[in-house]
């Protein structure tokens, strides 16, 4: 477990460091959220993971915003069933609109008529923009404050001194060359 | 900023995942349903194949086998193939739309390759359909045990008298004595206080006095006068000695009244003594009510405890389909988060299978010719979401045997769960069951049997909110009853097996009914009279000579004790007022010579007043003569 967060911790820091742009990278954290917030099984995720496939959005900080989003969804969840209800019980003005996409073809199955799946993404499309912001920002900061200084602090020295970092950077090139393809 | 190429090759790299997942979709289904139809029977259930075909919308179901609840390697039904004709594209609204269901094969108790037990199920919490169903029936059960089952085989009739005799109370020998020896200190009491009140002795001294007073009578009348007042007093003083005789007499008579009231007590103890020997004998004691529910009710309640179980279940499941507000929507708890359902007139049930009408024959196992078995069934309204489709499901079933437990099956099961209130409604009629099949008696306890016969059963259960009303009518014909496993112990079992053998025609009803979460169950039959009165004649039959020997015997233990009370109560009685009445005859006797003699003096009295008269008016008329007036005539 420490090896995996070592390691993610590495990768974070490499992409960090990389030249990659900094909205690639905030798009990334806000689709990862978004995606990892709702529940798996939703059918929105699809269309989401699609759209971070389309647009050049970093695969690597977007799988490790979902983890980290995913982990976070668990303690949340009772919040987006609460939202999700006053949404789709309370709130009796935008009913026929849930009752637009519940009913007819296909949208059945995406269960907007659920709490969860309901609540979780109504928050993460509300926190997407101040996310992506707040991101964007920070990535920014990192990168005129602390890169310089943590490039050559003894932390990172250890970290490139541990196996995982080999199997990282397998890991990292073959990333690359995917992003290559787009 | 876009970047299509990796965008295209994920989308084909979907696709692919897409399609090669949709050849794991028919074992889903396949779990799905194993996974659903084990949640409703609570036993397992397999499906050795099954196929969905979207081209051709339909589903086959091959092989589906239910596993017993009690026989954990037997399938309680076993059915070779199960085809379901849907439409497709209510698909796309994720709704399962039936047009048509047909079954082959149907097999009872076949065998199972593995254990069909599922392992147990986490408590519920209490609701009707959780514990207090069964809360009510063990509180049922708890009243069944209490009945007094074991008289059954354990009652008997002593035959020894003298074993009677030692272990009866004889209050009255008691009673008897001690009135007697009260009776006699009474005789003496009384002879004493009579004694003491007065002593005939000075009856004869007032005549003797009397006498005196008329002899040497005196000249002057009014000495002799006051002589007859003397006389006259004597009389008084008798008058008064005969009052208090007679005020003895009435307290006597009291006396003599509450001895007897004693004596009349006493005898009512050897009423007591005879209901002592005669609860001895067990047939007072002997309670035969509870009979008709021993018999008739008590694996009958167990039968009941099972089915309320499995209908509970079934509640359970179906109440599953009905959650909601009144704000027009549905909600329905998912493991994660809740489903919401608006209510609308566009909104429809996810599953609906409106009409379907389809029979079943079963072959015989060795004669693929014969049909044994012949089902039809009618199902109406099945439907996913009763509120939204609203009207009740119902299922009709007719099924006909063959040389089997059953011979004929007509029910109708409809279950209405459109509102807040569900109701569950069954009617059937089950025609020439086996009553040998039936349960009767207690296992162990008293393992009476039906060895022939047949019977014919009319069930009606409604089950409306948590109001249950439940009836069962069996009418039995030409049925013989096996005694052979039943305990000979007692005398009651061979009376009963003598009962029972004239009980070949009747009906029995069961009535179990829920009033404030408890259950009242009640079994009524034609015969419940004829059982209880032909058991006490029987037994009558078998006391009642040792009743009269009994009778005789305490009649002799407590003869002498009881004569003897009574002649010394009619001692007590005739000697006092014998005694007390001679003195009042001695009495009015004394009284009349002293009348007499009171009489005699005052004739003297008179005389002598006469002559004292007479005298002084001759000396008046010599004194005065010379001055009266000399008349001329």
């Amino acid at each position: 477990m420490s090896l995996f967060l070592l390691k993610t911790l590495y990768g974070l820091l490499k992409i960090l460091n990389s030249e990659k742009s900094p909205s690639q990278l905030s798009a990334a954290v806000a689709f990862g959220m978004l995606m990892g917030l709702a529940p798996l099984s939703s059918l929105h995720n699809l269309f989401v993971f699609l759209l971070v496939c389309l647009f050049r959005v970093n695969l690597t900080m977007f799988f490790l915003s979902w983890g980290v989003f995913k982990i976070l969804a668990f303690a949340l969840d009772p919040l987006f069933d609460w939202l999700g209800y006053i949404l789709l019980v309370d709130f009796k003005a935008l009913r026929p609109l849930w009752i637009e996409v519940t009913s007819g073809p296909i949208w059945p199955y995406f269960r907007f008529n659920n709490t969860i799946v309901l609540g979780s993404l109504v928050f993460g499309l509300i926190a997407w923009v101040p996310l992506f912001w707040g991101a964007q920002s920070a990535v920014h900061a990192y990168r005129a404050r602390w890169r310089e200084s943590l490039k050559n602090s003894k932390l990172l020295a250890t970290l490139k001194a541990t196996p995982f970092y080999g199997w990282y950077e397998k890991y990292q090139s073959f990333m690359e060359r995917m992003s290559v393809l787009s | 900023m876009i970047r299509w190429k990796f965008f295209l090759s994920v989308l084909v790299l979907l696709a692919v995942i897409a399609w090669i997942l949709t050849f794991r979709l028919d074992s889903w289904v396949k779990n799905a349903l194993e996974s659903g139809i084990s949640a409703v029977t609570g036993t397992k259930t397999d499906i050795s194949g099954l196929e969905i075909s979207l081209r051709n919308s339909s589903l086959q179901i091959g092989r589906l086998e239910i596993a017993s609840k009690k026989e954990p390697m037997e399938n309680v039904i076993e059915l070779s193939q199960i085809i379901v004709d849907f439409q497709t594209l209510p698909l796309l609204e994720k709704r399962f739309i039936v047009d048509d269901f047909s079954v082959k094969g149907i097999q009872w108790g076949t065998k199972r390759r593995a254990s069909g037990v599922l392992p147990p199920k986490p408590m519920q919490e209490d609701s009707w359909f959780g514990g207090i169903s069964d809360k009510a029936f063990d509180k049922l059960q708890a009243e069944y045990n209490e009945l007094p089952v074991s008289q059954l085989t354990s009652f008997a009739i002593p035959d020894n008298l003298d074993e009677v005799l030692k272990r009866l109370e004889f209050p009255a020998i008691e009673s008897f004595k001690k009135i007697a020896s009260d009776a006699q200190e009474s005789k003496l009491a009384w002879a004493q206080r009579v004694k003491e009140v007065a002593d005939l002795s000075d009856e004869k001294n007032l005549i003797q006095e009397a006498r005196k007073l008329t002899k040497d009578l005196p000249q002057d009348p009014q000495e002799i006068a006051k002589r007859v007042q003397q006389i006259q007093s004597f009389i008084g003083q008798l008058d008064e000695q005969k009052s208090s005789y007679e005020k003895l007499i009435g307290k006597v008579r009291e006396d003599y009244e509450s001895a007897e009231k004693m004596y009349r007590s006493a005898d009512s103890l050897v009423q007591q003594t005879y209901k002592q020997a005669r609860s001895l004998m067990g047939v007072s004691a002997l309670d035969t009510s509870f009979m008709l529910k021993v018999i008739f009710g008590s694996q009958w309640v167990q039968y009941a405890h099972e089915t309320i179980r499995m209908q509970n279940e079934l509640r359970r499941i179906l109440s599953h389909l009905t959650q909601g507000s009144d704000e027009g929507v549905q909600i329905y708890p998912r493991s994660k988060g809740r489903d919401i359902i608006f209510v609308t007139p566009r909104k429809r049930p996810a599953f609906v299978l409106a009409k379907s009408d389809f029979s079943v024959n079963v072959l015989e196992k060795g004669e693929r010719t014969e049909i044994n078995q012949k089902y039809s069934l009618s199902l109406k309204h099945i439907n996913s979401a009763p509120s939204l489709y609203g009207k009740p499901m119902e299922a009709k079933v007719n099924a006909m045997f063959k040389e089997m437990m059953v011979s004929e099956l007509d029910a109708l099961a409809r279950w209405d769960y459109t509102k807040a209130e569900p109701r569950d409604f069954y009617q059937g009629e089950i025609k020439r069951i086996r009553a040998s099949s039936w349960p009767v008696g207690i296992p162990k306890l008293f393992p009476l049997e039906i060895s022939s016969g047949t019977a014919d059963a009319k069930i009606n259960f409604d089950f409306q909110g948590s109001n249950l009303s439940w009836r069962n009518v069996v009418q039995f014909r030409d049925v013989k009853w096996n005694f052979s496993d039943v305990p000979k112990a007692g005398v009651l079992v061979p009376i009963l097996e003598k009962v029972f053998s004239d009980l070949k025609d009747f009906s029995v009803e069961f009535t179990l009914t829920s009033r404030n979460q408890a259950l009242d169950f009640d079994v009524q039959s034609d015969v419940g009279e004829l059982i209880q009165s032909g058991v006490k004649k029987y037994l009558e039959q078998k006391v009642s000579d040792l009743d009269r020997r009994v009778r005789g015997a305490i009649d002799r233990r407590i003869e002498s004790s009881k004569m003897a009370a009574a002649q010394e109560l009619e001692s007590f009685r005739s000697e006092m007022m014998n005694s007390l009445n001679s003195k009042i005859a001695v009495v009015d006797q004394s009284k009349l010579q002293l009348k007499g003699l009171s009489s005699e003096i005052t004739q003297k009295a008179r005389g002598a007043a006469e002559e004292k008269v007479k005298s002084r008016l001759r000396e008046e008329l010599k004194k005065n003569a010379p001055s009266l007036p000399k008349l001329k005539f």
